[in-house]
């Protein structure tokens, strides 16, 4: 298999802090209400204490992203090197176009530019040898950057309840499942 | 100011009252504005602590400004300054050589300081008339300031009520980018 | 309409070798001209022209910085600063605590630096509370705050009329140069004493003669765990990897708290305990290890006093049964508990600040000391009470260790003010007056011989964050004149007289330390103040100045200062020493860790109490007023009833970031967190606007429902959001726990034994 870099969620390990969310607006200053990473709880269905399991998602750079396909001027490209799927804000017409089919909301609209944009992977960064912000920016390291062409860590699904099933897309994605404590509540 | 033409002056009057520290240096900015332009405010009899209060409500602070008088809180959709627009405004001065004297401590995209280099470029080019002085003022007039300005106006006027005084120099602010982008817009060497 | 070349103009905004080309030639054409009255200097001819001093442009400068807030993890920051202008900010790699990243708060501080919402220039205010804002010069702020303290010390003989609202909202520790200028002044009042951890500092002292805590990077050589009444989950982010390597190696981890938090969730298990009875649940399982014999014989006779009293008491006052029945958890389940904690090989508790802020939080901690001490955990790597430390703070407080000026007159006592960070200052024959910080209003109120005429507020916001908000708004009434130095319009701010612009971190220069970790971290001065903020050690400087100008001598502290030198000067040999550094410059390359012979605090079992041994029996403590034993005391008595906890959020250090827009976009608003059937009993529905109110007063706010807390509490995080008064303080009263007294010099304060109800709005 080609290399493909993804996002591995460890929800074992995440503590939904947000840090990785607000690292990449510290990164990219995005405007208000521009978020290119958030970081979601799961619901109580899934998780039954409120607020106590997230799932922090960006853009999942799919095999087949849709986001490019439905691009009527080609801003959008995915790299050979690793996969990321890059937009190219220059070209970029506003259309809406990606931001109304993408089913993961990845793209998002910049009301002040008058343009989608998304997670970059922070191409630039990866280019320099460093890791993209969030990931760098994680305290527990439950986000991480992995290589899908080698990545065997145990107990991972690339769909984790709550997280929508897209098999067409193919997002390059990963997560642990979240566990829970032994309980002692009083009466 | 008796070099300046009546543009010219009005600028300057404009500059000053958005840098003004307190209510005297209001007044003279506004008096001598009313000079050059009608004012559809009473300037004889205006309370002008009343406006200064109005004035750092709106321009200064302590309370969270409600029209921050910097291009990048526009332009940029995000409350913030010294970002992309305030390095990009920057680098326009250096352009034609002018430089802050805060050097960073106010932030470069301040309307005051915008309007300054306003003045700068119009005098140079009513001096010389150079075409490629005319593209930099042009593209600072039409893809800059025309971007932020109405949405700054637009903000005073929403608290017209805490001081006419100040929507009145609101509004001569969007005439006179209005006019001035005309007049620039047309040929090079067209007279004040 | 002539074609424009925005083309040459895009270019010579994007590229530096254009721009000069361009100007170059704007230059030899004659086109620039110089513009009498203009505001920006121009370039006329090319003699005149400095092309460097007017191109900058760079590659990234990188910059060291730390995270001064009231937060365990004390960051270690890298700030990327390009023409002048930060960037964005990072965690440093070097520190192994920090490890290249900050958290939510950390990561949004080129927001705070950049906001247009920040105090920009000294301000004055018509009359206070009014809104009616006027700009004044530094100059006159100066001169108007330097005459009322001349007034003052005019009229009453004295300046104990001049009073200082101070505690830790920047722990960089030049900072202290706000004490340092009120001595400067002369002998004034002082509030005393922290809200935050004061009851557990004492009950570590009288324990073991200090706070003292292991090195929190070696969690992973510990085999059980038991997180109690903390959540780093939310307040110690960078703390959770050790936590999480400890469980990969086998380790379990216990989460006690009446709430379930983020904590609770990473736990192995959790237990719901009830609110104010974590005494009764330590000294039960005591009682079972001693009916097990699973006490550490071996320490407690060679390296503790008392304990045949403690175990006396255990036997004839303590039952399983009785501690199950106070504390909600199942006898069987403490019982079985105290067996593990014993068993495994080592053991450590980390004792959270939540967890004192009871009327018997102080008497908690000591029984929970005592379960790590009697089985003989404490001194252990990957063992012990784990509090806090004060370890890595041996600086020399230049700025704080200011004269006051020959011929002042104070207080008539022996003492001075304490604080639990810095050093015990001499005695002398008159001494700064001393109140409660934790009860500020009362204070401001009370006061009397003479009044408090002035107030200065720095690095606090005492309106937004102190207790009985209706209690502070009248005391803030009383003094003639209220100095508040802020960065943002706070709660306080909106009732200054005078308002001084304040430097952000990454506009100073400081040092900072932990009181968690062992690491230090230098904090330059990344980028200019912004507008005319100043530093408080600049504030203070320029005040002396005034002050001398219009009566010479009344002020001692230094008019002319160099910032980076008094950074400079808080290092001292014990600094180098302990970190093995050759020069404060070795910070440069990134922080640094204290160099210790062993992770363990109390490894060579050496306490600093009056025994020299860990004291079950403390003589002190009863001295002082207190049981000699850690004896239960209950709880306070509700006066509502539901349990109003109000414990601290991860978006926000108290009054600090939640105003910001970057963390409005990920929190954008608060609630009051109802259990489901308290909320049916009430016909309360999920997103209802309710009413917390109790009486005290009362709180507006939307409603979660979720059993994370318990059937018989409420919760709201205590924040500040800026364009919303929401204040939890309206339903918190000033209440003081048991201890604090003696290492703060005022008791702590209650903030979870406070009692509301809640009903539709």
């Amino acid at each position: 298999m080609k290399k493909q870099i993804a996002f591995f969620v460890d929800t074992r390990r995440c503590i939904g802090c947000f840090t990785c969310a607000m690292a990449c607006k510290n990164q990219y200053h995005q405007p208000s209400g521009v978020k290119w990473r958030d970081v979601h709880p799961m619901s109580e269905e899934i998780y039954p204490h409120r607020e106590c399991a997230h799932l922090t998602l960006a853009c999942n750079h799919c095999e087949k992203p849709t986001c490019l396909e439905v691009c009527p001027v080609v801003a959008y490209y995915k790299r050979d090197e690793d996969g990321v799927v890059v937009h190219e804000q220059e070209k970029c017409i506003g259309c809406g176009n990606c931001i109304r089919s993408c089913p993961y909301g990845a793209p998002k609209y910049n009301p002040a530019l008058k343009k989608a944009e998304k997670c970059s992977f922070c191409w630039q960064r990866l280019d320099a040898d460093r890791e993209p912000a969030c990931v760098q920016a994680c305290p527990t390291r439950a986000l991480q950057m992995v290589d899908l062409s080698n990545f065997d860590e145990p107990d991972t699904v690339q769909y984790i309840a709550g997280f929508p099933r897209f098999t067409k897309l193919n997002p390059s994605i990963r997560f642990r499942p979240p566990r829970q404590p032994l309980e002692i509540r009083r009466k | 100011m008796e070099s300046l033409d009546q543009k010219g002056r009005i600028l300057t009057c404009l500059r000053d009252f958005f840098i003004s520290r307190q209510s005297s240096e209001i007044a003279k900015a506004c008096i001598a504005l009313s000079h050059e332009c009608t004012a559809s405010v009473p300037i004889a009899t205006t309370n002008w602590p009343d406006v200064e209060f109005a004035f750092n409500k709106l321009f200064v602070g302590p309370q969270a400004v409600l029209a921050p008088p910097f291009a990048s809180v526009y332009l940029e959709n995000d409350p913030h300054v010294m970002g992309e627009t305030t390095l990009m405004v920057r680098r326009l001065y250096q352009t034609v050589g002018l430089v802050s004297p805060w050097e960073g401590k106010l932030p470069d995209d301040h309307i005051s300081l915008e309007l300054d280099a306003c003045l700068h470029m119009r005098m140079g080019l009513l001096k010389s008339g150079s075409a490629q002085l005319c593209d930099i003022y042009s593209f600072f007039l039409n893809e800059h300031m025309a971007r932020w300005i109405p949405a700054f106006v637009a903000k005073i006027n929403e608290t017209q009520a805490l001081s006419p005084v100040i929507g009145w120099v609101g509004r001569e602010l969007d005439n006179w980018l209005a006019r001035e982008r005309r007049r620039v817009d047309q040929s090079s060497s067209e007279q004040p | 309409m002539p074609e424009r070349n925005y083309d040459m103009v895009k270019k010579a905004l994007n590229c530096p070798v254009t721009r000069r080309q361009v100007l170059k030639s704007l230059v030899a054409a004659g086109v620039l001209v110089a513009v009498p009255g203009g505001l920006m200097r121009a370039a006329t001819s090319s003699d005149k022209i400095n092309y460097d001093e007017i191109f900058y442009e760079g590659p990234y400068e990188t910059f060291r910085n730390a995270c001064p807030r009231n937060c365990y993890d004390t960051c270690s920051i890298v700030t990327y600063v390009k023409d002048g202008a930060v960037q964005f900010v990072e965690g440093a790699p070097e520190s192994t605590f920090t490890d290249g990243g900050l958290c939510v708060k950390g990561n949004s501080y080129w927001n705070t630096t950049y906001s247009p919402d920040r105090v920009k220039y000294p301000m004055l205010q018509e009359s206070r509370g009014s809104g009616n804002w006027k700009r004044i010069s530094w100059d006159e702020a100066l001169d108007r705050i330097a005459k009322k303290i001349l007034e003052i010390k005019d009229k009453d003989g004295s300046l104990l009329g001049l009073a200082l609202s101070k505690y830790s909202g920047n722990f960089g520790i030049t900072n202290y140069g706000v004490e340092g200028m009120m001595s400067s002044l002369g002998y004034t009042t002082r509030f005393v004493g922290t809200p935050c951890w004061p009851a557990g500092i004492d009950a570590q002292n009288y324990d073991m003669g200090n706070m003292w805590c292991n090195d929190p990077e070696d969690f992973a050589k510990s085999k059980y765990i038991i997180l109690w009444g903390v959540n780093p989950a939310w307040c110690s982010v960078h703390s959770m990897k050790y936590l999480f390597d400890a469980q990969d190696k086998g380790a379990k981890v216990l989460a006690i708290d009446p709430v379930f938090t983020q904590t609770s969730a990473k736990a192995d298990e959790y237990w719901q305990v009830k609110t104010g009875e974590d005494g009764a649940l330590a000294l039960g399982m005591a009682r079972h290890l001693l009916d097990k014999n699973m006490v550490d014989r071996e320490f407690v006779n060679t390296h503790s006093v008392g304990f045949n009293e403690f175990e006396e008491y255990l036997k004839n006052e303590i039952t399983v049964e009785w501690a199950a029945e106070k504390s909600g958890i199942p006898a069987a389940v403490i019982a079985s508990t105290a067996e593990e904690f014993a068993t495994a090989k080592p053991a450590t508790i980390w004792i959270g600040y939540g967890l004192q802020r009871h009327v018997n939080g102080g008497v908690t901690v000591r029984s929970i000391d005592a379960l790590v001490a009697m089985t003989g955990n404490v001194g252990k790597e990957g063992g012990g009470a784990r509090y806090g430390h004060l370890q890595t703070w041996g600086f020399n407080y230049h700025a704080l260790v200011q004269k006051q000026p020959k011929g002042s007159k104070g207080f008539s006592g022996t003492t001075g003010p304490k604080g639990e960070f810095a050093p015990e200052l001499e005695e002398t024959k008159f001494s700064d007056r001393t109140l409660n910080i934790n009860k500020t209003a009362r204070g401001l109120l009370e006061a009397d011989n003479p009044p408090i005429r002035m107030l200065w507020v720095s690095c606090k916001n005492p309106v937004s964050q102190d207790f009985d908000l209706n209690l502070m708004k009248k005391a803030f009434k009383k003094p003639e004149m209220v100095v508040v130095v802020e960065k943002f319009f706070t709660q306080t701010a909106e009732l200054a007289d005078i308002l001084l612009p304040v430097t952000t971190n990454l506009e100073e220069w400081t040092v900072n330390a932990s009181y968690w970790h062992y690491w230090l971290g230098l904090n330059e001065q990344a980028v200019k103040p912004l507008y005319e903020s100043k530093s408080n050690i600049e504030i203070a400087a320029a005040l002396s100045q005034k002050m001398n100008e219009l009566s010479p001598g009344s002020c001692t502290f230094p008019t002319e200062i160099d910032t980076k030198e008094w950074m400079i000067k808080e290092f001292n040999k014990g600094i180098y020493d302990l970190f093995g550094l050759k020069s404060w410059e070795d910070l440069k390359k990134g922080p640094h860790k204290a160099k210790l012979t062993s992770t363990a605090a109390w490894h060579d079992h050496k306490f600093a109490t009056p025994s020299g041994k860990y004291e079950f029996l403390s003589e002190l403590a009863a001295k002082h007023g207190h049981n000699a034993l850690p004896k239960y005391k209950a709880n306070r008595k509700p006066y509502a009833p539901l349990r109003l906890l109000t414990p601290h959020s991860k978006f926000n250090i108290h009054s600090q970031f939640q105003n910001l827009d970057w963390m409005h976009d990920f929190n954008p608003e608060p609630y009051v967190y109802v259990h489901p059937k308290t909320a049916a009993d009430k016909g309360i529905a999920e997103g209802d606007r309710v009413l917390v109110f109790s009486k005290v007063g009362e709180v507006k706010v939307k409603a979660k429902l979720t059993d994370n807390v318990p059937r018989d509490a409420l919760l709201m995080y205590e924040a500040w959001y800026n364009k919303n008064n929401f204040n939890v303080q309206n339903v918190v009263d000033d209440e003081s726990s048991d201890m604090g007294k003696y290492k703060t010099g005022a008791p702590g304060v209650a903030i979870h034994d406070q009692f509301a109800d809640v009903k539709k709005a």
